[in-house]
């Protein structure tokens, strides 16, 4: 066992530099730099900047060096803890992320709960029911909820609470309580808020979970032991619930890695339709500007978190699971 | 590391559902007489898949759906009532029409004569619109098959007939509704359908490539190949997908002609896709590597390439066909997701991601909610897609159970 | 209730003695307390002496603004929203506008006194003459003299670090103007050559920047100021160099992000920053200032609302559904589109709002310029072509654009001024507007008359006439026009596209001269056409039609390529302008530059923009039906300290 975390820890480091050097290209790719964005942004407002302007900022901001200078830089303060600035918003870069990841990880976690508690009973309920008039009824709303683009729910969901609930949309707090202490009245206001993200961007995963659950479950219900048991007489729930659904659990279990990349980009589109203080809204604006240095640390971020979320599952996995050994 | 747990939801799922019914279709043959003794199926596998397939009625519904999609996205020039980008000023955001099979002629008698009602237009200043309101008096008969002026079918072919049409061509029929600019949103639907089913399409066919030849690679081979295959899928699968989509969105360069970013769009789209396919095939080619039918072919002293595809292929192109079935809805959504974030394919290209996005605002919703109906097209096609690859990856394996 | 109808019945008795009968009064009674009045939650600081009273606040002459309908109440929250990070124009516009000198509420094109009670230029307009308001504080209570004035023009506009090339609006002919200080309060600033428009320049949107930096404050990040412990702040803030610093700190950039990031900079301006906006902000409030320098008619100082709350959105549809919600105050930027009107105005009970129209400044909806200075030959030579410009003039039906993209609103129009404009050029403007498919194909005839067997033209190399029309989908309702169009064009055998760019993408082509055709938005329609004048010459590299040309005049024959002899008459003319300081000359060149823009037909108009609105409160009052532009930023030059809200 320790065997296998450490030999996955030390795939990761190369991982690590692949996962950053990718990063760093994706970054680059489009054409122009942060400095030809700025630019533009300038002139749009009617104020263009001249040319002497612009290459002092991209001296300042080190653009005029050679690209692989720049990532190797890069990559050298990163792994001292300097994940340098943004250019947009001119500040350093740890400074932004770290007050978006609190509540990111409060909207992942909670959407992953919300997932849970819905999608079980009923995948449970779509196995035990199959080819009936129920199954067909579940399988079919969850796979309406895996083809609706969610950003469509997204705006659908808004508009009708603002519409006929009066609620108070966008983002997770309303105005007054955006920086007010904490509070039961803050918490009120909060819980107010976050169900919109929670559903919207839960709806997809349930789907996708009940449809595990159900194959997962009904692999096991015909399983000889299973009959054995109902042949022993054994009553149908106390069957089902003790042995198979214990198994058909592992893939949930999985599932807990996928909070951790959620973390950054969970839905980037859905949390910027909503307007939430998330990771996701600053990764596309960063994206769109070419603010390689907050981009960067996002994708860098989410890229660890997905090797840290697998290694972390299949953890989890062979401790519940007895009959899943990495080595032997 | 020598199990395989199910790492991942898609993996789990992959999970063959046993399938007793193909069973039963046994029995009721056998018991029917249609089988002859001795135990000789004369059923094919591909027989039998479709016997399991046709069980599944979702999916068999959903099969004719499909074809019924594919079909319009064929013929799109000739199913639309009209051309896609043409504007009206008349009828910017005119709600849809309902199609009236029957009329009463002179004498009041019922008769069939199919008609849409005109529009009463009234323009509401202050809020700067036109006030539509159906007007039962005014009918503008429509009928299949209607002359209009010459279009071209493929760029080729020369037609001067529509498959539905007012038959006066300068009256108004939205079936959907029309756009802020007036344009008929069942055209621009009918012609989405094209771009958007075939994205799929292409983009499976280019995943589909890369996967059974690297995923074939690796699981035939096995050793360092098979480990560095998996290392590569591995990294791929950790890299977020939608800043990879958006970061290589972004890096086309758009001066380019619509017909070439639509199809980098699919590659990047595809780029992803590719990896699920090649551990699909790779655990086929694992597990198929020992099973006796490859021995004896060996034995019988058949050339690589012919166990490859003579045996093996063939054994497991089914698993392939459902999973290629289910790939496809995710293509279709990732282009609307990137449409909507202004980057994918943009107007005048028509796709029913580019139409979602023209309609992602408050305005559409509140006061022209018809300009969704290209959400409901997704819909269907990715619940239609969804439904057969559930039903052929059920029939996928008809002799599993033994 | 009873103080407040008691100031508003003051205040009738004072609009008679306003003015300078006023200032003499305060000058000489001093702290005469009964006077002026303050916020109420100015109150307890008074009190307790964290605060001086309010006529000590005051300067000696505080200027007096004339409320848009009544003296207001104090109070309040105005609540508005941006889009995204880098939205920083907002709060330029809502409270960023505190000039030496100002545009007049109307917009006339005149300049008023505002920081400087008094201002003259001499007659060949190269010195001009400034005198400040006495006792005018920066909002931390300290004096703001000709030496903050002075900071800026000597030890910033010509620091290399901070600025690489010096501000265009303070500089003729390469050259800083020169500082010099009389008093306290008065100073002078030469130029090298005639500057006839520096007024106007200061009273722009830029020109607030002369006043921007504290010289107390932001003087303790130069290195010639701070010999002592400029190392130990520039650690501190985790910069490397002191310019870093400075910037961080001190904002050079008047639409720069740090402008509104540290609260501690001293600012003139009627609310100061509280919550700034920084990476992550959810939200941005600001305060009022205590120390702001007007009052109304009654003698409240300003500003009557208390404070600024501003959301920040991930996306334009969430603040459209918060103003639906009435949680909107006055919000005009991001939401006034056309097609949102119908929304805003359906809910309008419910939320409790009115929509207030505002007049747009700009001439047109979008302009469509060829390149006429292209790089391929060919292509050059067709753009060139006079009759081929105006055969495609007049086959695009501009009234059916009007009703379908922009819901009939204005009228078929070219690149000139608006009708209610001083310098409107009606041949410039309505030129070969009409439809007429048959004159265009006449036209073309005489220009390019064969065509290939799909009915395309062929150019002069006896290939198909074909170009590509770039826009940018984010910005502006363009798109849909420019999609128009380009249908129309096609109609008439000319094989144009649309081609839908990125912003930066669009900067970058345009500044290399790469492209065929561009689409944008016709600014300087009203008073700003003589500051900005894009579209009547190639004034500088925004002009569309012709970027080496607008390169070749801003770099005064330096850069890009000479023009053409019609081209370099303009240019010679609004030389003299800018040389002149007589308004009624400068009028009157302007004219000739528009008649000979008129005689060249630059670019393509649409139409005219219709009325842009704002949506704003039932209870939020004094909100003039104001010009909106960018030269005179709108709403804060209507004076928003004055707006405010009933009980």
């Amino acid at each position: 066992m320790y065997r296998f975390i450490v030999r996955r820890l030390i795939w990761m480091i190369p991982s690590f530099f692949a996962v950053s050097l990718v990063s760093f290209i994706i970054m680059r790719l489009p054409p122009g730099d942060f400095v030809t964005s700025y630019a533009a942004d300038l002139a749009t407002s009617g104020a263009p900047a001249d040319q002497a302007t612009l290459d002092n900022l991209r001296h300042h901001y080190g653009l005029d060096r050679p690209l692989y200078v720049q990532y190797i830089s890069w990559v050298a303060n990163a792994l001292q803890g300097d994940l340098g600035v943004s250019f947009e918003y001119r500040a350093p870069v740890a400074d932004i992320i770290w007050s978006r990841l609190g509540m990111t990880f409060l909207v992942a976690s909670c959407t992953l709960i919300f997932v849970w508690v819905v999608a079980f009973p009923i995948g449970i309920y779509s196995a035990l029911r199959q080819y009936k008039l129920g199954d067909y009824l579940v399988t079919f709303l969850g796979f309406i909820g895996m083809a609706t683009p969610n950003f469509l729910l997204a705006l659908f969901v808004m508009y009708v609470s603002v519409v006929y609930l009066g609620y108070s949309v966008g983002g997770l707090f309303s105005p007054d309580f955006v920086n007010a202490p904490w509070s039961m009245a803050r918490l009120a206001d909060l819980l107010r808020h976050l169900w919109i993200p929670v559903v919207v961007l839960g709806v997809a995963g349930i789907a996708a979970l009940i449809r595990i659950m159900r194959a997962n479950l009904l692999d096991e219900l015909h399983k000889p032991y299973v009959e054995t048991a109902r042949a022993k007489g054994l009553p149908e729930l106390t069957l089902t619930l003790r042995y198979p659904v214990r198994i058909a659990l592992n893939p949930f279990i999985s599932t807990v890695g996928w909070v951790l990349p959620t973390l950054v980009s969970g839905d980037v589109i859905v949390a910027t339709v909503l307007s939430l203080p998330t990771a996701g809204p600053i990764l596309i604006q960063a994206l769109k500007t070419q603010d390689q240095y907050l981009a960067g640390a996002l994708l860098l971020f989410q890229c660890i978190f997905v090797l840290l979320g697998t290694l972390l599952s299949d953890l989890l996995l062979a401790w519940l699971d007895p009959r899943i050994r990495y080595d032997r | 590391m020598t199990a395989s747990p199910p790492t991942t939801p898609e993996e789990a799922e992959r999970e063959p559902v046993p399938s007793e019914a193909v069973e039963s279709e046994l029995e009721a043959m056998a018991a029917a007489g249609k089988l002859p003794g001795g135990g000789h199926a004369v059923a094919s596998q591909w027989q039998l898949m479709w016997w399991q397939f046709r069980r599944h009625r979702l999916a068999m519904a959903s099969a004719v759906v499909l074809l019924v999609i594919y079909l319009v996205a064929a013929f799109c020039e000739f199913i639309a009532p009209f051309d896609p980008l043409a504007f009206t000023p008349r009828y910017t955001y005119a709600p849809p029409q309902w199609v009236h099979l029957f009329d009463r002629d002179d004498k009041g008698d019922l008769v069939f004569r199919p008609h849409v009602n005109g529009f009463k237009v009234t323009i509401d200043k202050a809020a700067l619109r036109r006030v539509f309101v159906i007007d039962p008096k005014v009918k503008y008969p429509i009928a299949f098959f209607v002359r209009t002026d010459p279009y071209k079918l493929w760029g080729l072919f020369t037609l001067e007939h529509k498959l539905i049409g007012p038959i006066d061509q300068a009256n108004p029929m939205y079936l959907l509704g029309a756009d802020r600019l007036g344009r008929d949103l069942f055209s621009r639907v009918i012609y989405g359908t094209r771009i958007s089913m075939s994205i799929g399409l292409i983009g499976v066919a280019l995943s589909l490539m890369l996967g059974v030849v690297l995923g074939g690679i690796s699981g035939y081979y096995g050793g360092r190949i098979d480990h560095a295959i998996q290392r590569v899928i591995e990294f791929i699968l950790s890299l977020p997908t939608t800043p990879l989509w958006l970061g290589l969105a972004a890096a086309l360069p758009s001066n380019w002609p619509p017909l070439r970013i639509y199809l980098c769009i699919t590659i990047i789209l595809s780029l992803y896709g590719w990896t699920n396919l090649a551990r699909v095939v790779r655990g086929r080619f694992l597990s198929l590597r020992t099973e006796d039918f490859v021995t004896a072919a060996r034995l019988d002293g058949a050339s690589e390439p012919r166990i490859i595809f003579g045996h093996m292929v063939p054994s497991f192109i089914s698993h392939i066909i459902a999973e290629v079935s289910l790939a496809i809805p995710n293509m279709i959504l990732a282009e609307t997701a990137l449409s909507f974030l202004g980057l994918g394919l943009q107007p005048p290209i028509i796709s029913w991601g580019v139409l979602l996005q023209e309609a992602q605002n408050i305005r559409s919703i509140a006061t022209a909610p018809w300009l969704f109906a290209p959400g409901i097209a997704v819909i269907i096609a990715v619940l239609a897609l969804n439904f057969v690859g559930d039903g052929l990856r059920d029939a996928a394996d008809p002799y599993s159970h033994h | 209730m009873n103080f407040r109808s008691w100031l508003t019945r003051a205040g009738g008795g004072l609009v008679a003695t306003a003015g300078a009968a006023l200032v003499g009064f305060a000058v000489l009674t001093g702290a005469a307390a009964a006077d002026y009045h303050q916020s109420p939650t100015l109150d307890d600081a008074v009190k307790s002496g964290k605060l001086p009273p309010v006529e000590q606040r005051l300067p000696e002459n505080p200027r007096v603004e004339t409320p848009v309908e009544q003296v207001g109440q104090y109070g309040g929250t105005w609540r508005s929203g941006m889009v995204g990070g880098s939205d920083r124009n907002w709060m330029f516009r809502i409270t960023g506008y505190e000039p030496l000198v100002a545009w007049d509420r109307d917009w006339t094109g005149k300049v008023i006194p505002n920081l400087a009670e008094e201002f003259s230029g001499n007659a060949d307009a190269t010195e001009f003459t400034f005198k400040l308001r006495k006792g005018l504080k920066w909002s931390d209570g300290q004096p703001f003299t000709s030496d903050d004035v002075g900071f800026f023009v000597n030890d910033i506009a010509r620091n290399k670090d901070l600025f690489p090339s010096p501000p265009d609006w303070l500089t003729v002919d390469d050259q800083v103007g020169e500082f010099t200080k009389i008093d306290d309060q008065s100073f002078k600033i030469k130029f090298a050559s005639p500057y006839g428009l520096f007024l106007q320049r200061l009273a722009s949107v830029y020109g607030v920047q002369i006043d921007m930096m504290a010289k107390h404050y932001c003087s303790q990040f130069m290195p010639q100021y701070n010999k002592t412990n400029l190392d130990q702040l520039i650690q501190q803030a985790g910069v490397k160099s002191w310019s870093e610093l400075y910037i961080k700190k001190c904002a050079v950039d008047t639409e720069a992000n740090e402008r509104w990031q540290n609260p501690d900079r001293p600012v003139m301006e009627p609310w100061m920053i509280h919550d700034p906006y920084v990476g992550g902000a959810t939200i941005v409030t600001f305060e009022r200032n205590p120390y702001y320098f007007k009052v109304d008619t009654a003698g409240n100082q300003l500003p009557y609302i208390d404070k600024l709350q501003i959301s920040v959105n991930g996306d334009v549809q969430t603040l459209v559904l918060k103003v639906v919600n009435g949680e909107i105050d006055y919000q005009d930027r991001h939401i006034n589109s056309n097609s949102n009107r119908a929304v805003f105005l359906d809910s309008a009970q419910k939320g409790d709002y009115r929509l207030i129209d505002e007049k747009n400044s700009d001439m047109n909806t979008a302009i469509i310029s060829l390149n006429l200075t292209h790089k391929d030959p060919v292509k050059r030579e067709i753009f060139n072509n006079k009759d081929f410009r105006i055969g495609l003039s007049y086959a695009i039906d501009r009234q059916s654009i009007i009703d379908s993209a922009y819901l009939g609103q204005g009228e078929p129009w070219q690149a000139g001024p608006r009708k209610e404009s001083a310098y409107y050029n009606e041949r410039l403007a309505k030129q070969y507007t009409e439809y007429d498919v048959k004159k265009a194909n006449e036209y073309l005839d005489k220009a390019y008359p064969k065509k290939d067997d799909q009915g395309f033209r062929l150019g002069p190399d006896g290939k198909r006439i074909s170009f590509t029309i770039m826009v940018i989908p984010a910005l502006g309702d363009w798109l849909d026009a420019t999609q128009l169009v380009a249908q129309y064009w096609q109609k008439v055998g000319i094989d144009a596209k649309t081609q839908t760019v990125d912003r930066t993408l669009f900067y970058d082509r345009k500044d290399k001269n790469d492209q065929d055709a561009t689409v944008f938005e016709g600014s300087g329609g009203s008073a700003d056409a003589m500051l900005e004048p894009t579209f009547y010459f190639p004034f500088w590299n925004e002009s569309l039609f012709a970027v080496p040309w607008g390169d070749w005049y801003a770099s005064a024959g330096k850069d890009g390529e000479a023009p053409p002899a019609a081209v370099k008459k303009q240019m010679d003319l609004y030389r003299e302008l800018k040389g002149s300081a007589d308004a009624e000359k400068q009028k009157e060149l302007f004219k000739q530059i528009l008649d000979i823009a008129a005689d060249e037909f630059y670019a393509y108009g649409i139409s005219t923009p219709g009325d842009l609105y704002a949506v704003v409160k039932n209870n939020m009052h004094n909100v003039p039906v104001a010009w909106t532009a960018w030269t005179y930023p709108a709403p804060v030059a209507s004076n928003t300290e004055q707006y405010y809200f009933s009980k």
